[in-house]
């Protein structure tokens, strides 16, 4: 069945990321859920769809139907929530499922519930170290090495059954498992390998669910920062004469903006660090991890030069 | 231009294509469900939850925005 408007559904039982436009629900007729289907990074809405995975997770819970041991995915909350209870919107136009989330957000900074971790929704599974198969959602393609997956044993091939208290039969449901599990500490896995069934505990470290918010309607203009300056990079010369390593974040501010100003940088300062480090960046680079890597109200400190001498500048991060 | 008028402008053009993208977006969404049943797509959950019921058969229900 299809539905097309979000302020009619039971959100609570309906949990998705609601930055998607298209997310598909397994359920028995007593409204538990096996599984979803869904989700996307920032490299492009299909990026993690395709119809044979969509088929994959069909079958995969068809097995599950008939299984007599069945597992479903636990509800956040046992009770329903719609979306006039948080947005005070009672129907006639159409909302999108974005709007949803900005008003869940609101609501949060009106209760004073809100934490810089509920920035980052929804993880993707690499954030543990693990790159699903997009046709068969719940088989890694592959584990990204030094990772917590990688040192809990995981291997490509393997099929994850569980994540946390979630069977697992897609990428949108490692998702949604990982959306579940705590901002940093331990997370318990199954897997199977061949026909053998294993489990550990994965270590999840500080800020683990970070993830590329640049795509995320609810979030653009809200939570996503932008440095308010920019600038040229230096040339190979210019760097010499500093004694700057090739490469390395190196551009003369221009087009400041007020609180640029404000913040105490001029026109023709040279940022060369980013809280006391020196990454290897341009200018382009350096506007985009700004972007990726921070949200608005946290505060950086640029490191530039002036007249040859180093100055710090702190400088707390707004939207455009 | 003034900055005020330029506001303004960009206001009014925000405005007016909000309502263009709200109005192509109402005739799909409002038109989807007779377009959706006679594809033999249901647009009621408890119609869905009934013939789960009846048949024994698991429930797929797609939420997207735009048919």
């Amino acid at each position: 069945m299809r539905l097309t408007r979000i302020d009619d559904v039971d959100l609570n039982l309906f949990e998705f990321d609601w930055d998607l436009t298209f997310v598909a629900f397994f359920l028995n007729a007593e409204k538990k859920v096996y599984a979803r289907y869904g989700g996307r990074d920032a490299t492009g809405a299909d990026s993690r769809q395709s119809l044979e995975g969509l088929r994959y997770t069909m079958e995969s819970v068809l097995a599950m139907h008939d299984s007599a041991t069945k597992l479903f995915a636990p509800r956040t909350e046992p009770g329903p929530m719609y979306a006039r209870d948080v947005t005070g919107w009672y129907g006639g136009g159409c909302m999108h499922c974005h709007q949803v989330k900005e008003a869940v957000h609101d609501k949060l900074k009106r209760d004073g519930k809100w934490t810089r971790d509920q920035a980052w929704r929804f993880p993707l599974p690499e954030n543990i170290g693990v790159r699903l198969d997009n046709d068969r959602g719940n088989v890694v393609e592959a584990v990204l090495p030094d990772s917590a997956a990688a040192q809990a044993g995981i291997q490509s091939d393997d099929v994850l059954l569980t994540v946390g208290p979630v069977p697992i039969h897609s990428f949108a449901d490692a998702q949604f498992a990982l959306d579940k599990a705590p901002a940093q500490g331990r997370l318990s896995v199954a897997w199977l390998r061949g026909t053998e069934r294993l489990a550990a505990d994965l270590d999840l470290p500080r800020d683990w669910k970070k993830t590329d918010l640049s795509w995320r309607a609810s979030v653009r203009w809200r939570l996503i920062p932008s440095l308010p300056l920019s600038g040229e990079d230096l040339s190979p010369d210019d760097r010499r004469s500093l004694g700057l390593l090739e490469g390395q974040l190196a551009f003369r501010g221009a087009r400041l903006k007020d609180r640029a100003r404000e913040a105490g940088l001029q026109a023709g300062d040279i940022v060369v660090a980013l809280n006391d480090r020196t990454p290897n960046m341009t200018v382009s680079d350096f506007r985009a991890f700004i972007r990726r890597e921070f949200l608005v109200g946290d505060t950086i400190t640029l490191t530039v030069l002036r007249d040859g001498k180093p100055i710090k500048i702190p400088l707390t991060l707004t939207t455009q | 231009m003034k900055p005020s008028l330029v506001c303004v402008a960009a206001l009014a053009l925000a405005v007016l294509f909000d309502s263009r993208a709200m109005a192509q977006r109402r005739g799909p969404v409002r038109g989807d469900q007779p377009a959706a049943r006679r594809k033999e797509w249901l647009a009621s959950l408890d119609d869905g939850l009934a013939e789960s019921r009846r048949t024994g058969k698991p429930l797929m229900v797609v939420i997207r925005c735009v048919p």
